[in-house]
Parts: C-alpha cells; structure tokens; sequence
C-alpha cells in the first residue's frame, strides 16, 4: 500500500487509530497522491535534513493599525513633534520603551510591547519605517496635483487590504505576492502535495499564487463526522469525495465541489501529521492572534511529514480600525500582538528554527497623525511595521516620515504619510531571504523596478 | 326270590332308587330300578321333562317344567304293568359371573356395569357392594347394571348375581376396581401462536379406558372464527386477529369423566400483516383550506379536520390484515377500514410531505403483531402553478428555505400572489432587553441570535426576514463591537421595518441609529477642535459612501465600472461629508435635557447639539455642496438626499441584493432591470424596496418564470451562505429548531450579526463568488460536517429531524435517494451521483444509517452547497 511505505519513508509511526478509522480504502480514495507525493518530497528533505528549509509568516493587522502609536521618536525632537500633533491622546514620553535608533533619532515602543522590546533588546527585531502601497515613488506636490499614478482607492480598508497582500496597487489582482512566492520556490517543495501557503485565520488573497493553492487550517484537529469504524463508513466517506469531485459543468458547483475536497484531502494529511507532534515547553498567550501562531507552530513542525522546505503562513489580527477611543483599544491589541510575536519567536529557538523563520506584520493602511474629534484617528497611508527572528538584522530600515501636518511627507492635512519605503520594497526583502532568485523577483513584484532598491538590508548578511 | 316264587307265583316287583331327587336345570343324575321276581330286570325308562337314557341318567330341563317337579318312571320290560317313579324337584341354575366390562369404575361417578357370565335370568338380581341394584336382563349370559361408584379409589366394588327360588343361589364376588377420577393433562399448556398460525395439543388421560376427548377453544366445542378452532386430534387454527383478551384457553375434557379435563393457555399474537400492493402510488395533496393530515413529524397528531378536499383513499392488498390493522403514511396513522384480511382502506386528506415520497405499511398492533413491507407513494401538491422546482427555487431566493408546506403554498398561488401576501404579512417582532444579566452587565447577544434564527426558520414573514438580512449584510453594524441584546435590537429592527420601505428612509433610520452612530463613530462626532487639534471622525463618512450607497467608483446604469474606473469622490470629499454628520449624541433620557456626549441610549435615534455641529459650507461630493449655515438635521436631510440620489445608488444596491437574495455573479443587464425600478418604480418613486425585491425575484435570470422548470446558465447560482445553507436544509427536511445554531453556523464560516468589519460577512467583489471567501478547510470540513450531524440527528434541539419516514423509504434506497434529491436539490440529481450514493447507501447496514447517508451525501454535494 502506497500510504503504507510513504509512512515508513517518513519515519513516522502509523496511528492505527487513523488507520482503521479510515481504512485502506478510504486511505486510497482521500490521499493516495498526496501520499504517493509524500515520499519523493520526504527522500529530498532527508537529504537536506533542515539545512533547506525556511518559512514566512505574516500576521496582518487588520482596520489599518495607528503604528504611529506603535513606534514613537523618544528624542526630544522627535516626541516633542508626536505629542504636538497627538496631544491628548499621545503617550507619555516617561512610558515609552526603548527600542532602535536610526541617525540621531531614537524610537521607542509604547508600553503596551515588552515583547518586542525584548527582541529589540536580543537583536531579532527589526523595524521599517513608513512603508505602504505605492506604485512610484511620489511627493505630495505629485499626489496633489494627481499627476502621478498612485494605488486606486487609498483609505479604503478593502481595496487597501487587496493591495497590501496582492502588491497590485490598481486593478484586480488574481493572486497574491506570498502565492507569486511559493510559485517561485516550487522546485524546492516538489513533489509534496502539502498546500506551502497555508491560512490560520480565514481566506486570504495574499497565500494565492499562479500555481500555489492555499489552505486554511485553523485547529489541530478537524475531521469528519461519521467514521466510526461502522460498516459502511468508508463507503460513505469514498461517495463523498466522488461526489465532489464528480464533473456538473456549473461553475460555482465544481469551485465549492474541489475547495470542499481538497480540504478534506488536506486535512486528512494534516491531521495524521500532527497526531504524532511533540509538546512544545514554550507556551503562547491564549488569544486569538497567540493560538494562530501556535497552531503555525504546529504547521511548522510537520514539515518533514509533509515534505515542505518552504513554508508561507498568514495569520491576522482584527480591530485596528480606531476611529475612536484610541487609547483604549488599541494598547490592548498591541499587548497581543507583542506577546504572541515573542513566544513565536522562543518557539522557534526552542526548535532551533530561529534563524530559518522570520515573522512579520502588515496592515492594510495606517492612520491619521492628527486625531479626529472621538479620541481617535481615520484612514490614513504609510506605517511602520515590524520584522522579527533569528536571520533579522536588527535596526530601524526606511525613513521615518517627517512629522509635519501639510508637510512634505503629508498627502494631506492630517498627516496622512506618503509612503517612503514600498510595500514592494519591503515584500521583495522578505522574498529574496525566503530563496526567490533576483529574476523571480519582478514576477512577484510588478512595480519593484520603480523603487531605487529591492533589499531594505533587514537581514543578516 | 326262588323261593318265594317257589311259595307263590310270585309277581314282578320293581322299584326306582332314588325315589326323591332334586336338581337344577340342566343338571343330570343317574337313577336306578330294581326288578325282582323276573329275570328279566330290564327297564324303560321315562321322565316328564328333561331327557332320561336308557340307563337311568337323567337331565334336567332347561327351565322349570310346571309343577315343579318332572316324574322319572322306570318301567319293567318283565312286566310292563309294572313300573315305578321317582319325583325330582327341579331348582334354577346357580349364576356365575365370568367378566366385567367395565373392570374398573371412577370413584363418584355413575357408571354402566355390564356383567358377563352365565345362567342369568330376568329375574337374576345384583348386588353392588351388598346393596341390591336393578340388572337389565340382556341374555342369560349378559346383564347390565347402572349405579353410582361410591367406593373411594382403590376399594373395589363386590359384584354378585343372584338366582331366586326354585333353588335360589349366588355367584362367587367379582370385584370391581374403583379407581380415582379420570385425569387428563395436556401439552403444551402455555403456547403464543401468531394470528393465522397453528398449535398441536396432544392429550394425556388415565383411570380411565375412556379415552374419548372433547376439545373446546373458550368453552365453545371445536371454537369458532373469533376464537380459533381446534380439531379432534388437537390441533389449534388461531384467528387472523387475536380476540381483545389477547389470548385464549383450549379445553380438552375426558368424555367419560368430565372431571378429568385440562386447559392450555394460548397467547395470542397478532400476524405480521403482508402488503402486496397498493394503489394509488402517487397521489395528490388535498386542497386548501386545511389537509386533513397535519404534517408536524414530531408531533404526529392526526388531526381530522372537516374542511379541506381532494381526499385520497388508498387500498392496500396484502394478507394477514386484522380488523385493528392500521395504515401509516410515512409516520401517521390514517383512519383505516378493514375490508378483510387481504384488504384494508384507508382515506386521508394528505398533507405535502418533505421529498415529497412517502410511504404505505400495514401495522398489526400488539400482541405480536408488526410491521408489512413499504409501498412508496410519491405525494405530489395539488395545485401547480409554479412547478416543483421553480417553487423550491423561488423559495430558496425568497425565503429561508422551502418547508413542504411552502412549496405547496407556492405552487398552488403562485409567485406574484405568494410576495403580495409576503408583502402584507405582519411583521415578527424582536424582543425587546433591557434587563440586566446576573452579573451586571447587559444582555449578550446570544438570546437574539437564537431568537432570530428560530423566527426565521418558523416566521409567517419570511421575505421580510430574508431581505433584511440582506440589508444587515450591506448597511452593517457588527456585534463584534455591538454585542448588546439593548445595542443591537433596535439597529436590527430598523432593517424588518424598513425591508420593503423605502431606501432613503433606511438611510436615515440607520444613520440615526445609535448603533450605527457607535459603530462607525457618528455618535458624539464632534465639529473640528483648533485647540485639541481634532477633526471631525471620517468613519461614518466614508462607509456611508464607499459601502452602503455609492462605492468607490462611478458605475454605469448596470453596475459596471464607468470606462477608466473614474474615482466617485476624492478625499477630501469625505473629509467634507464628515462635518456634514457632526453633533449628533445619544437623545436624552428621563428626561434630561439634551447635551452632547449624553448617556447612551440605544432604543432611540440620535439628536442634534448644535453647538457641536459643524455647519460650515461642505463640498460633500462631485458638484454637491452643502450650504453653511445648516443646522444638523438640515445637513443630514442635504447630504443623504445628494446620496440617496447619486446616480450609483441604484445599480450599488441592486446589485448586492442580488446577490444576497439569488446569484452572485448576476449579469449587467439583471442588474440594469433592477436598478431602473430602484431609480423609479410604478409610481415613480426611487428607491422603493418593496419594488426591487419583486423586480429581483421575478427577474428572468432568477429562473423561477411560471410554467416549466428551467435550468440557469453555467455561471449563475449563489454558495449557500452558511447561515442559509442550515436554515435552507432544516426547512427542506421539515425538522424542529430551538434556533440554537449560532455557534454551529458560525464554525462554518458565517458568525450572525457578527461579521468580522464593515465589510460584511464577504466582499461583493470576492471570486468565484462572496460566500467563498468563507469557504476554506476548516469550514468547509465543518460545513460537511454540520450536514452529517444534520442528517443524523446529531445537533441536539438546535435541529431535530425525524428520521422515521426516512427510516421507511430506506426499504426502497432508489426512492430514498429520489426523495432526498426532491426535498435538497429540487429534485433533480444526476447519474452519476445517484450511482454513487446508491452505492454508498447500500453499503449501510441499518435503514437509519441508510436514511442518514443519503441525506448526508445529497445534502453535501456541491449541488446543493450552491444555491441555483
């Protein structure tokens, strides 16, 4: 039986409990091919052991995170401009965190992160400053006088968060730059049937590739209802399958019918997979954002078994969108997310997989400078966003927007930053760390050739 | 005697040795005569009666000559004159008894003796134990005698025969043994027969040669119909249907001593009654007002309702049919007449039943008793406006689901009227909350999640319910940050009230709705601030424009982008429009005097302070500004009737109902259709609801024309949102809802009132279609899932089918399956997957598995995932 050797090649010991639950028929009908896969894909990664393998994991911080809040000037200069602008809803400069420096500014984090101060503090953080969807790189004279192109539907969540997992600042993009990622480094996970792009929290665009096909698997252990070993079962899981499978010509019919089959194909693997993975001694906050990357952690774990080298994960976190009472919400998502990036990264030392994993954060926008009238902040462009693990250099990469309402750096009058680092810029740093060649690289990013350098220089050389 | 002869001449003396004598008839003797005086010595001799030799044996006669005596003479041949006599009595012959039959009698009980023997006489008389008794003289050698056997067992009866004078004598005793009663046992003595079966009994009898039995079912000799009949060697037929008792006693009794009988108890059992056929096998609903068999599976009450026509009577050919022999249809009993054991009718105004198959079965009650083979009747509705399919589609569009009931009612009025009746149907209300939960704080959203799905499910105003989903699906207020039962109700009331109202009359509500004011930041907006360096908030500005009205881009009249996707707005507008919606707060409550930044109060909508209202001039949109100098609600009243009247609104609203309420990829031309009845409806009104939902439903493209059933081209049709896909199957299966599903619905992708953003539950703009944006591993795994626990009962109170009419088409797996297909996908199924779930099917070993997986596989398969 094909499951039968590929289990042997894997080293793994056959849960007997999975196995009679499905039997070997259904064994045949669920997963033949992504076992027959799995043992090319297991031969290779034997030969590499871990040397090869690398993963990308984004948490996406979405309703467009003020990260004017969330890495702030602590020189006098700088803070004395932030609190000018934020007043009553700044941060006092006393609870601010020492984080980076850049020139003759130091930056600082608000008292919400000691998790990522301690990453700072270990030189596995790094920070990039005003980063955000362009398609060239455009002063305020140019977007004021709107003769330059600029990414469609700017401030709108939706078209925001397309573009920042899409990299396709105008139209309708098909897929997504971490899909256009895995497509790039395909060779090197073939012949694994293991969707490399995998979703902890929901469907996204930004896992979608050309050839890449994500999943989405959120819990350690979904299965389907009704196999208990009765006579019979089998059979109707198998009809099952054929049913999904079978061809009816409607189209929304066959794209339900394949997602559904898939995922039960993908599952079953999975499931079998983590069935036989050891605990963990570093433990992750119980929230929402800290169980998505634990489960990461699990998806990580299982590489071997399902004979990955590559590895792209999309994980998020909602409620950014603090149009009011700003200090009150938005500290507390920030405690979250520091806290879930540190125990990633303790997971990752504790399986010596620091340097091979780098975790990094997106929004779909960030906010206004200038608060608004219910202690909030509104749409706005640029933001700053963070870049942790073992490769990282740590540091302060881009430029920090010069914090002027109406000035230079303002697309409008409320400090609305013009970017001055792309999303481009920043994705293709990550991409050419993950093993994409530099040809690959325009694949990915169609506009990257407009910006005046394709690495920010975040990683360790 | 010489010499006496010598003396005198001497004469011929002659006497006769004995001279007296006396015998019993029959008897002999020998007599002798002397002769003297004569050599010649020789005699004659001669008798009266009887015969004498000539040797002087006598025998007596055979009876009693008269007189008694018969005279033996012998006379000497010497001298013949003289002779001599001798006197013989003649006595009766002494009896003698040489058997008895019977040899043995029964103590107590009267009896016939017959004695045999000899010498008996009529007037022979018999002594039983000493007592004289009356023989019946039959013959000499047979006598019969009747008396009563007193003795106690084991003493015998002295049995003697007399003779009477002449001679009187008695026979030696005969005994007659007395013997105990006659007993009888019999086997078995507790038997259980079914109706139409037979029993041998075997009877056991001593003391008694007798051995003649008596059989009787119930005291009735032989039984009869009602009881069972039994035979004379034992054997019991029971009836086809056991009598009431439920069992009977067979009898069997000694003929000869009724004392000895025994009794088996026989349990009767009612037969498994055997259908052959019925007819008819496909039947029709009965007609309004009222079907007789109100179809509630899991409360199967028949109700007899008198009104209502077009009753069906079914006749059911079989055997072992019993006058309590009943009838269901599916689950319900129908009144059933007996006709005989072969027959049964039964009449019923039939009700629609969900897959619209059914079936017959003949149950005998208990004792026994069982359950016939199925015949499947398919149960069509009477009236068919719509067909079957198109009504089931047109319900899935228009409601939460087609429930048999509906798709009859449907059917049978047709579209148009079935929506004026939907638009005049009363609207069901929310509860209100107000009342704090035990730990003070408020009222979660739970109570009304499960209120809301139950009202869905079960609520005469369906429409109304589905169109104002649709409308929370575009004007969204999230749970995530409204999670109040007092938050959200009078938010989600505003969409049943206004369903069917007027589009600019919805936007105002909301915009004024205190939910909304918190949710996208309308409330306690203030007007721009120099001195704390603020704004107005952008918030409600933008999504009002961006997501609930215009969109981000000019489109033409069929919801296309313009040509160059030309920007509706810039930033700045929005900037503008958001002083437009400053000074709005919270309305006073017990009677404070109105303030900004006043208490919440979440029942009533927003008032004006003016003085945090900015009421400077506001270019709110391409060519529109507001005049300064507006107080708030003047700048409202501008601002949403420029909204309103944007030329986007029509194709932005009709488009996203279309897609909520029929497909997700409509196309332009269904979109312009709708749009021009938004823009003016038959009074020349814009933005009426009530309009574009008919428009929406009636459309060609919702494929749901009257007349044939037809089916839509490759790329239309909607993924089952999560929500619907449950509530779809539940209704289509006819089960039982608490309206517990929430937590059930929202595993599979879709958490009610709890969308994740403003942006809804899923993009307009998400490929293939909205509703796949939630579809993934996890929940797609969960949503086959939900269908198997669904289809297995497996949901608790939160969804109770009655898998029992199942049960019974699973006897027949090819209409079980045509069933399913008919109840989930409009009846239609193709080759190819019926092969496969047949197979499936087959291999189940029990009709619930069976009933189970055909549900489970029909219901999962993309076909009817996606609604079409």
């Amino acid at each position: 039986m094909a499951i039968s050797s590929a289990r042997r090649h894997a080293g793994l010991l056959a849960s007997r409990r999975e196995f009679l639950r499905f039997g070997c028929r259904a064994v045949t009908g669920l997963g033949a091919a992504g076992a027959l896969g799995q043992l090319g894909g297991i031969n290779a990664l034997a030969q590499t052991t871990n040397t090869g393998y690398k993963a990308l994991v984004c948490i996406f911080l979405f309703g467009g995170n003020d990260s004017n809040d969330m890495l702030i000037p602590t020189d006098d200069a700088g803070y004395a401009a932030y609190s000018g602008v934020r007043r009553n809803i700044a941060i006092a400069r006393t609870q601010l965190l020492s984080a980076t420096s850049q020139g003759g500014s130091t930056y600082g984090l608000p008292p919400s992160m000691p998790g990522l101060q301690t990453l700072f503090q270990t030189g596995k953080a790094a920070a990039v400053a005003n980063v955000g969807m362009l398609v060239r790189p455009v002063t305020r004279a140019e977007f004021r006088g709107n003769n330059r192109q600029v990414p469609s539907n700017l401030f709108s969540h939706s078209d925001q968060q397309q573009q920042w997992q899409s990299a396709t600042p105008i139209g309708i993009a098909q897929s997504g730059w971490a899909g256009r990622i895995a497509d790039q480094v395909l060779p090197l996970n073939q012949p694994s049937q293991f969707p490399a792009a995998v979703s902890v929290n929901g469907n996204s665009l930004f896992l979608v590739g050309q050839q890449t096909q994500p999943s989405q698997i959120a819990s350690p252990n979904i299965a389907v209802t009704g196999q208990q070993n009765r006579a019979g079962d089998v059979e109707r899981l198998n009809a099952l399958q054929q049913i999904l499978t079978l061809s009816s010509g409607v189209t929304l019919v066959q794209a339900a019918g394949k997602r559904i089959n898939d995922s039960l194909v993908v599952l079953r693997q999975a499931n079998d997979a983590f069935a036989n993975l050891p605990g963990l001694t570093t433990q992750f906050p119980t929230t929402s954002i800290g169980n998505q990357l634990r489960q990461i952690v699990r998806l990580i774990q299982i590489r071997g078994a399902v004979g990955l080298q590559r590895q792209i994960f999309f994980s998020s976190q909602g409620g950014y969108d603090t149009h009011e009472n700003q200090p009150g919400r938005q500290p507390q998502l920030l405690a979250e997310l520091s806290a879930a990036m540190l125990a990633f990264n303790q997971a990752m030392d504790e399986l010596g997989l620091s340097e091979q994993v780098t975790l990094f954060t997106e929004s779909e926008f960030s906010r206004t400078f200038q608060p608004n009238a219910s202690n909030g902040t509104d749409h706005a462009w640029g933001g700053h966003h963070f870049v942790t693990g073992g490769a990282v250099q740590s540091g302060l990469y881009g430029t920090y927007p010069n914090m002027i309402l109406n000035g230079s750096d303002d697309s409008g009058s409320r400090g609305n930053w013009i970017p001055t680092t792309s999303l481009d810029q920043y994705g293709a740093t990550l991409a050419k760390w993950f093993g994409v060649p530099d040809s690959g690289l325009a694949t990915v990013f169609p506009n990257l050739a407009n910006f005046p350098t394709a690495d920010l220089g975040f990683f360790k050389t | 005697m010489l010499l006496g002869g010598l003396l005198q001449a001497q004469q011929v003396t002659i006497t006769v040795s004995p001279t007296t004598a006396t015998l019993r008839v029959n008897e002999s003797r020998s007599f002798s005569a002397t002769v003297k005086n004569t050599t010649n010595t020789a005699v004659r001799w001669t008798a009266t009666a009887g015969t004498i030799s000539s040797t002087g044996q006598f025998t007596a006669p055979s009876t009693i000559p008269g007189g008694g005596t018969v005279t033996v003479r012998a006379t000497s041949l010497a001298d013949e004159t003289k002779s001599a006599a001798a006197v013989v009595t003649i006595n009766n012959a002494k009896p003698t008894i040489t058997s008895l039959d019977p040899t043995g009698v029964n103590t107590g009980l009267a009896y016939t003796l017959r004695i045999r023997g000899s010498n008996f006489l009529p007037t022979s008389t018999v002594t039983l134990e000493g007592k004289p008794a009356a023989p019946r003289f039959l013959s000499t050698t047979e006598l019969e005698v009747s008396a009563v056997a007193e003795n106690p067992a084991g003493n015998s009866i002295d049995v003697i025969v007399s003779n009477p004078d002449p001679g009187a004598s008695s026979s030696s005793v005969r005994g007659l043994s007395v013997y105990a009663p006659v007993k009888v046992t019999m086997s078995p003595t507790t038997t259980t027969v079914r109706g139409g079966g037979t029993v041998k009994f075997n009877a056991y009898i001593s003391n008694t040669s007798f051995k003649t039995v008596d059989w009787f079912v119930n005291e009735i000799p032989g039984g009869n119909a009602a009881v069972g009949t039994v035979d004379a060697t034992g054997l019991y037929t029971a009836p086809v249907a056991a009598p009431a008792a439920g069992r009977v006693e067979v009898k069997v009794v000694n003929r000869h001593d009724g004392r000895g009988f025994a009794v088996a108890t026989v349990n009767l059992q009612n037969p498994i009654p055997v259908l052959t056929s019925a007819s008819p096998t496909a039947a029709k609903t009965g007609t309004s007002p009222a079907p007789l068999v109100q179809q509630s599976p899991l409360n199967p009450t028949l109700t007899t309702a008198p009104q209502g026509s077009g009753s069906t009577t079914f006749t059911l050919n079989g055997s072992l049919f019993t006058p309590s022999s009943k009838v269901f249809l599916g689950s319900f009993e129908l009144p059933t007449t007996y006709v005989g054991s072969g027959q049964l009718r039964a009449t019923a105004i039939l009700a629609p039943v969900a897959g619209q198959m059914t079936t017959l079965r003949v149950v005998n009650p208990a004792p026994g008793g069982g359950e016939s083979g199925r015949v499947v009747v398919r149960v069509e509705n009477a009236q068919e406006l719509m067909s079957y399919g198109s009504a089931i589609r047109f319900l899935e569009q228009a409601s939460y689901g087609a429930d048999p009931a509906s798709i009859a009612k449907v059917q049978a009025v047709g579209r148009g009227a079935w929506l004026a009746e939907q638009f005049r149907a009363p609207m069901t209300q929310l509860p209100d909350a107000l009342v704090p939960v035990a730990n003070g704080s408020n009222e979660g959203m739970s109570r009304l999640q499960t209120t809301w799905i139950s009202n869905a499910l079960t609520a005469p105003d369906q429409l109304r319910h589905r169109v104002a989903f649709a409308l929370h699906s575009i004007l969204v207020v999230s749970a995530v940050d409204l999670g109040e039962h007092r938050q959200y109700v009078p938010y989600l009331r505003i969409l049943h009230e206004e369903a069917f109202g007027n589009y600019r009359r919805l936007l105002e509500r909301i915009t004024l709705n205190p939910a909304m004011g918190r949710y996208l930041n309308m409330l306690n907006n203030a007007k721009a601030n120099p001195a704390r360096n603020t704004v107005a908030n952008e918030n409600y500005a933008r999504e009002l424009l961006q997501l609930f009205t215009i969109g981000l881009v000019e489109l033409n009249p069929n919801g296309t982008p313009k040509t160059g996707n030309p920007a509706s707005y810039n930033e700045s507008h929005v900037s503008e429009l958001a002083k437009a919606f400053t000074g709005w707060t919270s309305a006073p409550t017990n009677g404070a005097a109105p303030k900004f930044r006043a208490p919440d109060n979440w029942a009533e909508p927003m008032i004006p302070i003016e003085a945090e209202h900015d009421a400077t001039a506001k270019a709110i949109l391409p060519g529109v500004t507001i005049p300064a100098g507006q107080m708030a609600r003047q700048d409202l009243t501008s601002a949403l009737d420029a909204i309103f009247n944007h030329p986007n609104v029509g194709p932005f609203v009709s488009y996203r109902l279309i897609q909520r309420l029929v497909t997700s990829n409509p196309s332009p031309a269904y979109v312009e259709r709708v749009a021009r009845v938004f823009n003016s409806n038959s009074s020349g009104v814009r933005g009426d609801l009530k309009e574009v939902v008919e428009a929406i439903l009636t459309d060609v493209e919702a494929g749901t024309g009257a007349g044939s059933y037809s089916e839509l081209h490759a790329d239309q049709g909607s993924l089952r949102e999560p929500l619907a896909l449950t509530l779809n199957i539940i209704r289509a299966l006819d089960m039982r809802s608490n309206g517990g599903l929430a937590s059930t619905i929202s595993g599979v992708g879709q958490n009610l009132f709890y969308p994740g953003s403003v942006f809804s539950y899923f993009s307009p703009f998400s490929k293939p279609g909205p509703e796949f944006q939630a579809l993934n591993a996890t929940t797609a795994m969960n949503a086959v899932n939900l269908i198997y626990r669904l289809a297995s009962n497996g949901l608790g109170n939160a969804a109770v089918l009655d898998l029992s009419p199942w049960d019974q088409l699973a006897t027949n797996p090819d209409a079980l399956i045509t069933a399913a297909a008919n109840a989930l996908n409009r009846g239609t199924l193709s080759s190819d997957a019926r092969a496969t779930i047949l197979q499936a099917v087959n291999a189940q070993t029990s009709n619930r598995m069976k009933a189970t997986t055909a549900l489970y596989l029909v219901g999962a398969s993309p076909q009817v995932l996606v609604r079409r």
